[in-house]
């Protein structure tokens, strides 16, 4: 039980998928700049991330290892993650309009995130049997909305600022994005290794 | 030798059962999950700009096209296709007439730029319409003008505004700090006028010869004294007007444009150049 809140804590805070290992940094950038869009798309991937966590390791442990053909990892990852996508969004658009409102584009735009491909590999890594993985998902899908709720609310404010001419838009994203990563730095070592 | 040709069969077969198995399961459930949409709605949809304006006062264009289909809105909603798609809808949709309002451009009702009307203080706060309000009141000298800091431009979904850099103070020139509108472009979506915190941007007809260019409540005196170009409520333009085209509820002039015949006396009579030619 402690692991597995260490697990979730890690991921959402020290082990930051976007602000530490820099994963996902396409939609951290690309869909933060309104706070709105910032959530539906946090929503998506923490749905995203804790699904394929879990097919992803059933995947690794009863036909990648098994057949000694981990090599295939990354590309099998990548079709069941992606096909994963595709029938959630379909069941999702029966079952529930509002949900599928709500999610709208973002859930086929994180089929190839890297972010939810680097929180798969990573549990295959980490050694984490099934429910960890699954809590890692969860976390890393937190810990992604955060920054991107973050980034998106820093964002709203900066359109106000008075920014140099040459620093406007994407430069200043990026410095805030970098700042950002710094401040999450101060989050390691929360958890004695 | 051996080993690595079996390490390919097994690969090949396993990805190639695992991207089957994901196939088989995707075909099943696109046939069991499917939706049902009237066809309809997309043929509208496509008619439609798409540009989700929200003019219509539907969410999206989706949700207009949706609308039209089931017959809660007019098909002649979207301001911004105008006539064409107007009737392209009714077409589509098999309705018989099609209600057609005058076609309307926003403007901006204030000529005060920085040459004309002058400045309370030079602000460098944040550059935003509402900002600027707070601080005194706006740093313009007219209380109803338009202060220039663009909200409306930044509202503008269609490129149709522009907003001439501002001078400094005292320099001499033509217009500057006004936005202007591109009337072609302009599709009376309402944008910049809610983004207005002072309320002195509206609609006019697209094909309106005059225009009269202040918003001002103050007493003449006082306007002389800080705009050039502002309404001092002469009434010379409706006592040169000879279709009674002209009528006066607070200090500034309205025009009927329906009764307007582009005769531009009230332009060569007014002294102050409030009402101009465009």
């Amino acid at each position: 039980m402690e692991k597995l809140f260490l697990i979730i804590l890690s991921a959402i805070l020290i082990n930051n998928y976007v602000l530490i290992k820099f994963l996902g940094i396409c939609p951290f950038v690309g869909v933060s700049s309104q706070i709105d869009a910032s959530i539906g798309m946090g929503a998506a991937v923490i749905f995203c991330m804790t699904l394929a966590s879990s097919v992803t390791w059933a995947i690794q442990a009863y036909i990648l290892t098994p057949f000694k053909i981990d090599f295939l990892q990354t590309i099998a990852f990548i079709l069941v993650i992606a096909a994963l996508v595709q029938f959630i969004e379909m069941v999702i658009n029966k079952i529930s309009p509002t949900l599928k409102q709500a999610l709208g584009i973002y859930l086929p735009l994180i089929t190839t995130n890297c972010a939810v491909l680097g929180v798969a590999i990573l549990n295959i890594r980490s050694n984490y049997n099934f429910l960890e993985s699954s809590f890692n998902g969860f976390g890393a899908g937190v810990g992604f909305t955060m920054a991107l709720i973050i980034m998106a609310g820093i964002r709203e404010r900066l359109d106000m600022a008075p920014i140099p001419k040459a620093l406007k838009g994407v430069p200043i994203t990026f410095l805030v994005a970098s700042l950002l990563s710094v401040a999450f730095l101060g989050f390691v070592g929360l958890i004695p290794e | 030798m051996g080993q690595n040709i079996l390490t390919v069969i097994i690969s090949v077969i396993a990805l190639s059962l695992i991207g089957a198995f994901s196939g088989a399961i995707l075909a099943y459930a696109s046939s069991k999950f499917t939706v049902k949409t009237d066809p309809m709605v997309d043929e509208v949809l496509k008619l439609l700009p798409r540009a989700n304006c929200g003019a219509c006062g539907f969410p999206s264009c989706s949700a207009l096209a949706e609308a039209i289909v089931s017959g809660k809105a007019d098909v002649a909603s979207c301001k911004v296709g105008g006539e064409s798609t107007a009737k392209a809808i009714a077409e589509k949709v098999g309705a018989g007439k099609v209600d057609l309002k005058e076609k309307l451009v926003s403007c901006v009702f204030c000529g005060g730029s920085t040459d004309k009307c002058g400045r309370k203080f030079e602000y460098k706060g944040i550059p935003d319409c509402f900002a600027v309000l707070l601080v005194g009141g706006g740093d313009k000298l007219c209380s109803f003008g338009c202060l220039g800091y663009g909200n409306c431009v930044k509202a503008c979904k269609f490129d149709a505004m522009k907003m001439p850099a501002r001078r400094s103070l005292g320099e001499g020139g033509g217009n500057d700090n006004i936005p202007i509108i591109d009337k072609e472009k302009c599709v009376a979506c309402g944008k910049c006028i809610n983004a207005c915190p002072r309320h002195m941007i509206g609609y006019r007809p697209k094909s309106a010869k005059i225009l009269v260019n202040c918003v001002t409540k103050d007493k003449g005196a006082y306007v002389r004294k800080i705009c050039k170009v502002g309404c001092i409520g002469c009434k010379l333009c409706q006592k040169a007007c000879k279709y009674d085209a002209i009528s006066f509820k607070d200090v500034v002039p309205i025009i009927d444009y329906n009764k307007c015949t582009a005769c531009l006396e009230c332009v060569k009579v007014c002294p102050q150049k409030t009402i101009i030619e465009i």
